[in-house]
C-alpha cells in the first residue's frame, strides 16, 4: 500500500472519529481513535481545517472539532474515491 | 508542416466519429476525476483529470479538422480565415492537436513519475514541443514521442498490476498497451493509409476499456 493511500485512510479515520462522537470531539479523543502521534495529528488537523473538511470550535477555553458538509461528503464517497484511485492506478 | 494523413477512402467519416467518441470518453474520465478530486483534494487526481481534459480537447480538435477536410466546411473556414489553402488549415489543426495531445500525455507521464516537482513537467514539455516544432518531420517525431511517453505510462500501469493483481489494473495496462501500439501504427500512417485505420481501431479498443473501467467504478 502506498503512502498516498495511507494518507487518505488516515483522513478517513480522523473524519470517522469526529463524526461518531456526537459530531464534536476533542483533540485527545481523535488522537486515541485515529492512532496518530501528536505532531502528525496537528499536521492533519491543520490541513483538514484549511481544506474545510472540519471546523475548529473554541468555547469556554475548550477546543473541539466538528465535521463540515464537505467532511461528511468525503466519508460518504470514500469508497468511490478509493475505488477510482485504485482502478486508474493513481496511488 | 506539410504532412497530411493518408486515409483510406472508405474510412473517411469513420475517423471523425471515432475521434468524437475518444473525446467523449476522455472528458467523462476528466469530469469524474475532477469530481473525486474536489472531494479528496488528492493532487494525483487533479493531474489525471487535467491530462484527460487536454487529450479530450485534442481529439475534438482533430475530429473537427477531419470533418472540415471531408466537407464543404473547409471551404467556408478557409474563406473566413482568409487562409490560402487546405494545407495551411490542416497544418494549424495538426499543430493544435499536437500541442494539446502531447501536453495531456506529458501530464500523465509526470503523474506516473511522481517527482513532485513541476520543473520535471516543464522540462519534458519544452524539450518535446520545441523538438517537434523545429523538426522538418513533425508528425513522425510527434508519434515517436507519444509512443515513448505511452511506453513509460505502460510501465507504471504494469508495475501497478504486478503489485495489486486486480482485474481493474489489468484493464488499464491493456488499454494503455492498445494506445501504445496505436501510436506506433500512427508513425507509419504518415505514408501508409492502412496504418491510420489500424491506429484508430487500436485506440477504439483502448478507450472502450477505459470506459469499461469508469463504468465499473460508477456502478459501485
Amino acid at each position: 500500500m502506498s503512502s498516498r493511500r495511507n494518507r487518505l485512510e488516515v483522513i478517513y479515520d480522523i473524519l470517522k472519529a469526529i463524526s461518531k462522537d456526537n459530531r464534536k470531539i476533542r483533540k485527545t479523543h481523535i488522537l486515541y481513535k485515529a492512532n496518530l502521534s501528536h505532531s502528525l495529528l496537528e499536521e492533519y488537523l491543520d490541513e483538514l481545517i484549511e481544506k474545510e473538511f472540519i471546523d475548529k470550535i473554541s468555547d469556554s477555553g475548550k477546543t473541539t472539532y466538528e465535521l463540515t458538509q464537505k467532511g461528511f461528503d468525503y466519508l460518504k464517497e470514500y469508497k468511490k474515491i478509493i475505488d477510482f484511485i485504485d482502478s486508474f492506478g493513481l496511488d | 508542416m506539410t504532412h497530411i494523413f493518408l486515409v483510406p477512402k472508405w474510412f473517411f467519416g469513420y475517423d471523425v466519429v471515432l475521434e468524437l467518441l475518444f473525446s467523449l470518453v476522455c472528458i467523462l474520465v476528466s469530469f469524474y476525476s475532477y469530481k473525486i478530486y474536489k472531494l479528496s483534494h488528492n493532487n494525483q487526481l487533479k493531474i489525471f483529470g487535467v491530462s484527460f481534459f487536454f487529450i479530450s480537447i485534442a481529439y475534438l480538435a482533430q475530429s473537427f479538422i477531419n470533418f472540415a477536410v471531408i466537407s464543404n466546411l473547409n471551404k467556408t473556414i478557409s474563406i473566413f480565415l482568409k487562409l490560402r489553402n487546405v494545407l495551411i488549415f490542416n497544418s494549424i489543426g495538426l499543430i493544435i492537436f499536437i500541442f494539446l495531445f502531447l501536453t495531456g500525455l506529458i501530464l500523465l507521464v509526470y503523474m506516473t513519475l511522481k517527482s513532485g516537482s513541476i520543473k520535471t513537467f516543464i522540462l519534458i514539455w519544452i524539450i518535446s514541443l520545441s523538438g517537434i516544432f523545429f523538426s522538418s518531420r513533425k508528425l513522425y517525431l510527434f508519434y515517436l514521442f507519444s509512443s515513448i511517453f505511452l511506453f513509460f505510462i505502460n510501465l507504471h500501469y504494469f508495475k501497478n498490476y504486478l503489485k495489486k493483481k486486480k482485474k481493474r489494473n489489468l484493464i488499464m495496462v491493456t488499454s494503455f498497451l492498445f494506445l501504445f501500439f496505436g501510436s506506433i501504427h500512427f508513425i507509419f500512417s504518415v505514408n501508409h493509409s492502412l496504418f491510420y485505420m489500424i491506429g484508430h481501431v487500436l485506440e477504439l479498443f483502448a478507450y472502450l476499456l477505459i470506459l469499461l473501467n469508469l463504468i465499473l467504478v460508477l456502478k459501485k
